[in-house]
């Protein structure tokens, strides 16, 4: 069966034992050279990259992972039903919300507990913050790998305001643990949805005409990043790429649309694709979300329905289980969470949409220079605390 | 004034680090300007001593070499490169008599000297026999000798146009005239010294997420600072270069030589600054192909043009 | 969409069908014809794998269970092929060449639970350390305290 997978032109690095030793560390006499990106160095994160060039092309690309393991699938199983959501939140800090909910429409699947709607407004609102939390550093971090810090800087700035508004809700400003099973933890005051409105105030009316102006259609940029990793549509779903980087590709798979969960089924807004599928085009689906995120929010404190944010949840959870994805800033994040009657889970699987994107890198990495490497690295739009979880 | 007393005080050593110290405490300041921060702000007077401190921190280091590492070159190299770049501002005329040097190929020192640095860069990287430092040595060669051909050819069509190579003599001669006449090969070199320098978005050798730091890698401490200072030399002497060459050097109404001299340059910095704040950096094979398929042969057109018009206006 | 889908697979395999969730359709499979079920799969538009999930119920005698989701992305809808394996035979064939992406998740699954995805080329660990290979720790029977790594004591 190996012989039929390398027919079928995958190429899966099966052993690479040969270090290179001595004096000169193989310069000059090896052809091939192994660069180690990662684990210290500036633009990795705390993974490696076996990276093989070819002079500037790369040859062969490998990464090495588990820097960051914690083993949450785990320790999710030695927590009650609500202490779980801190285990789950971080499989990623740019973005806890998003997986804090999918846990709990699980837990809520099992336990046949009914949310109340104001709950599932609540949700929507966090999610979208959160997304465009993870989104402006998605931003700035794929301009950062050209060697430009400003669009980070600016990203940052209007962060800020939004973990001000996570911090009036909730107490905390990253890991917030804010959303639990049976609805969220907090009443969704007053000045809360006022600092919300604070924030999408200046992503709307100071961020996002100053940035559109410099870094979108950015010449330079451009010449770095079209046609640079590019993935057709067929190829995009065969290497089973995930979130933004495939609506790039132009398949259109938003699960808010698709299997619409919390209040995105009475909501409008649009699934952002690109028909490119290079890096450029997955820069820019990240740009278009954002604004429309900012739109669900908008909607979202408009259709605030009065009444309970909060249902009893039951310590004991019926025998069962459930299948729950959501649509992570990242992409879809899949929950396969069992409950064995007691009081708490027997087993969670999280499906990690930066674990599928970086299993699909060594495939678009192939025969490319070596300055490309940081460019499609970061324009597949990884979080090194979902790939480990 | 004696002649090394100027190098060792006024228009030399000290004096070039005063200036250095404000250079990069202005690049700071631009920036976080740009980035909608506040910057230095603590140390001194509006933060003013914060690259001092910075400095001063830098040559407190511990001087590490690597056991693989080539020890004699790899302590050498930074003051061999930085008295080579230094040499580079004795030819500058900061005003009609504050220079150290003058000789009548004053041009032509100056562009060699700077011909003389990729080498020593590369040894830099290949002493610290370490990969990233190796790769970033390749891309400093491939790099600058691609970018000195425009400079070279730039240069020398002011050269042609003002039929002397002494800095002194072509400033004096210069006139708004010569300027308007020179604005082609003034916008090619200042694009090849930027890449000469490896600035940004030509900061390819050193590109951080890609080559670490490039040949800078494996240095530290008070190498490193003597390093990166040869480097910033470089860039400040080819822009005295090109205040020399093309923008009139130290003239100027009212106020005195060195002071328009200082404007001047501040105002190519200004323009380094912003654009290293909103240009990606761009890839290897584009920077050579931008190099030897646009930028050379704008210079040789331009060059032709400017003989043209040595030949029928003046 | 997914009765069509249930009679097919039902009627040409005679596996046991039911509706798992609104959207989501449970295959009971068999390891033998796993792999012929899978390609029938991807033949059916479900081309799209999300992962593969294994669960320990070896505490209640009943063995692991290793569930596939694969996702039709045209049709919006899920389908989860699962397979019972007994403790003593913790085997099963790969589907690593029919959904390239699921590779990596085979290994997680090889390196966290043992179960051996047999034609995997290259099942190795990957997020655990060189020294934890073998301990499978997302096992029930993986004990924690065992394995604590001794911390230096205060003196």
């Amino acid at each position: 069966m190996g012989s039929s997978i390398a027919t079928a032109g995958y190429t899966f690095v099966v052993e690479e034992t040969k270090e290179v030793v001595g004096e000169d560390l193989g310069l000059l006499q090896e052809k091939l050279l192994q660069l180690n990106w990662g684990v210290q160095h500036p633009a990795s994160g705390p993974m490696r990259l076996k990276v093989w060039v070819d002079g500037d092309e790369v040859v062969k690309v490998d990464p090495d992972i588990g820097y960051v393991l914690r083993l949450l699938e785990k320790l999710v199983e030695y927590r009650t039903w609500i202490n779980a959501i801190v285990n789950v939140e971080r499989a990623c800090f740019m973005d806890d919300f998003g997986t804090m909910t999918g846990y709990s429409i699980a837990a809520e699947k099992i336990a046949g507990v009914e949310v109340p709607k104001k709950a599932d407004y609540v949700r929507t609102i966090l999610c979208e913050g959160g997304r465009i939390v993870s989104h402006l550093i998605g931003l700035g971090s794929f301009v950062g790998v050209m060697g430009v810090h400003t669009p980070m800087q600016w990203a940052l700035i209007a962060r800020e305001k939004f973990l001000d508004a996570f911090e009036t809700f909730s107490g905390q400003r990253i890991a917030t643990s804010s959303i639990v099973p049976g609805g969220v933890r907090y009443e969704p005051t007053g000045k809360f949805i006022e600092k919300m409105v604070v924030a999408v105030d200046y992503l709307e009316k100071e961020f996002i005409p100053r940035y559109e102006e410099v870094f979108v259609d950015n010449p330079t940029l451009k010449i770095r990043s079209v046609g640079v990793g590019k993935v057709s549509k067929e190829k995009a779903i065969e290497i089973g790429l995930a979130g933004p980087a495939l609506r790039a590709s132009g398949v259109a798979s938003d699960i808010r649309k698709d299997y619409p969960y919390a209040a995105y089924g009475e909501l409008d807004f649009k699934v952002i694709t690109k028909e490119e599928g290079d890096s450029y085009a997955r820069y820019l689906v990240i740009w278009e979300e954002l604004k429309e995120s900012a739109k669900i929010i908008r909607q979202a404190i408009e259709g605030l329905p009065e009444g309970d944010y909060r249902t009893k949840f039951p310590i004991k959870v019926p025998q069962g289980e459930a299948y729950v994805n959501v649509e992570w800033a990242r992409g879809c994040f899949g929950f396969h969470l069992v409950s064995e009657g007691g009081t708490g889970p027997y087993r969670l699987k999280m499906r990690a949409p930066s674990f599928a994107n970086l299993w699909a890198m060594p495939e678009i990495m192939k025969n490319v220079k070596l300055a490309d490497v940081p460019v499609i690295f970061a324009s597949l739009y990884m979080c090194h605390g979902d790939i480990d979880r | 004034m004696e002649a090394w007393l100027k190098a060792l005080f006024f228009p030399g050593f000290l004096f070039l680090l005063v200036v250095f110290l404000m250079i990069f405490y202005f690049e700071r300041k631009i920036l976080a300007d740009v980035h909608l921060r506040t910057g230095p702000y603590y140390v001194g007077k509006w933060g003013i001593l914060q690259t001092t401190a910075d400095v001063f921190k830098l040559l407190q280091k511990e001087f590490i070499i690597q056991r693989r590492a080539n020890k004699l070159l790899f302590s050498l190299i930074p003051f061999v490169a930085f008295l080579l770049v230094v040499a580079l501002i004795a030819f500058i005329p900061f005003s009609e008599n504050l220079w150290v040097v003058s000789t009548s190929f004053d041009l032509l020192i100056i562009l060699a000297l700077v011909t003389g640095m990729p080498p020593v860069f590369f040894y830099a990287g290949w002493a610290s026999k370490s990969k990233y430092s190796f790769i970033g040595g390749l891309r400093v060669v491939n790099q600058m000798i691609s970018g000195e051909i425009p400079l070279w050819l730039s240069a020398l069509s002011v050269a042609v146009f003002f039929g002397t190579l002494n800095n002194l003599e072509i400033v004096k001669e210069s006139s708004f005239l010569s300027f308007l006449v020179l604005l082609p090969a003034f916008l090619i070199f200042i694009t090849s010294t930027l890449i000469v320098t490896d600035r940004p978005p030509f900061d390819i050798p050193e590109a951080e997420q890609e080559v670490v730091y490039g040949f800078l890698t494996e240095f530290g401490g008070f190498n490193y600072a003597i390093l990166v200072l040869s480097k910033l030399v470089e860039l400040f002497a080819l822009y005295c270069v090109a205040v020399i060459l093309f923008l009139g050097g130290f003239k100027g109404p009212v106020l005195p030589g060195i002071v328009w001299f200082f404007i001047k340059i501040a105002f190519l910095y200004l323009f380094t600054f912003v654009v290293r704040a909103s240009t990606p950096r761009i890839r290897m094979d584009q920077l050579l192909r931008f190099c030897w398929k646009v930028l050379t042969p704008l210079a040789l057109l331009n060059l032709a043009f400017v003989i043209l018009i040595k030949m029928f206006l003046f | 969409m997914l009765e069509e889908v249930k009679e097919k697979v039902s009627s040409k395999f005679g596996f046991q069908c039911e509706e798992y969730d609104t959207n989501i359709l449970l295959v009971h499979c068999t390891k033998e014809r796993l792999r012929e079920l899978v390609s029938y799969l991807k033949e059916l538009g479900f081309n799209y794998p999300h992962t593969v999930s294994v669960v320990d119920y070896t505490p209640k005698g009943n063995g692991f269970q290793v569930n596939y989701v694969l996702e039709n992305l045209e049709e919006k809808n899920l389908v989860m092929v699962r397979v019972e394996l007994p403790e003593n035979d913790l085997s099963v064939p790969t589907v690593s060449d029919i959904f390239p992406p699921l590779q990596p998740h085979e290994r997680e699954a090889w390196e966290m639970f043992g179960i051996d995805f047999i034609g995997n080329p290259r099942l190795e660990v990957m997020l655990l350390p060189q020294w934890a290979k073998g301990l499978f720790p997302l096992r029930k029977s993986y004990d924690f305290k065992k394995h604590r790594k001794p911390t230096k004591e205060k003196k």
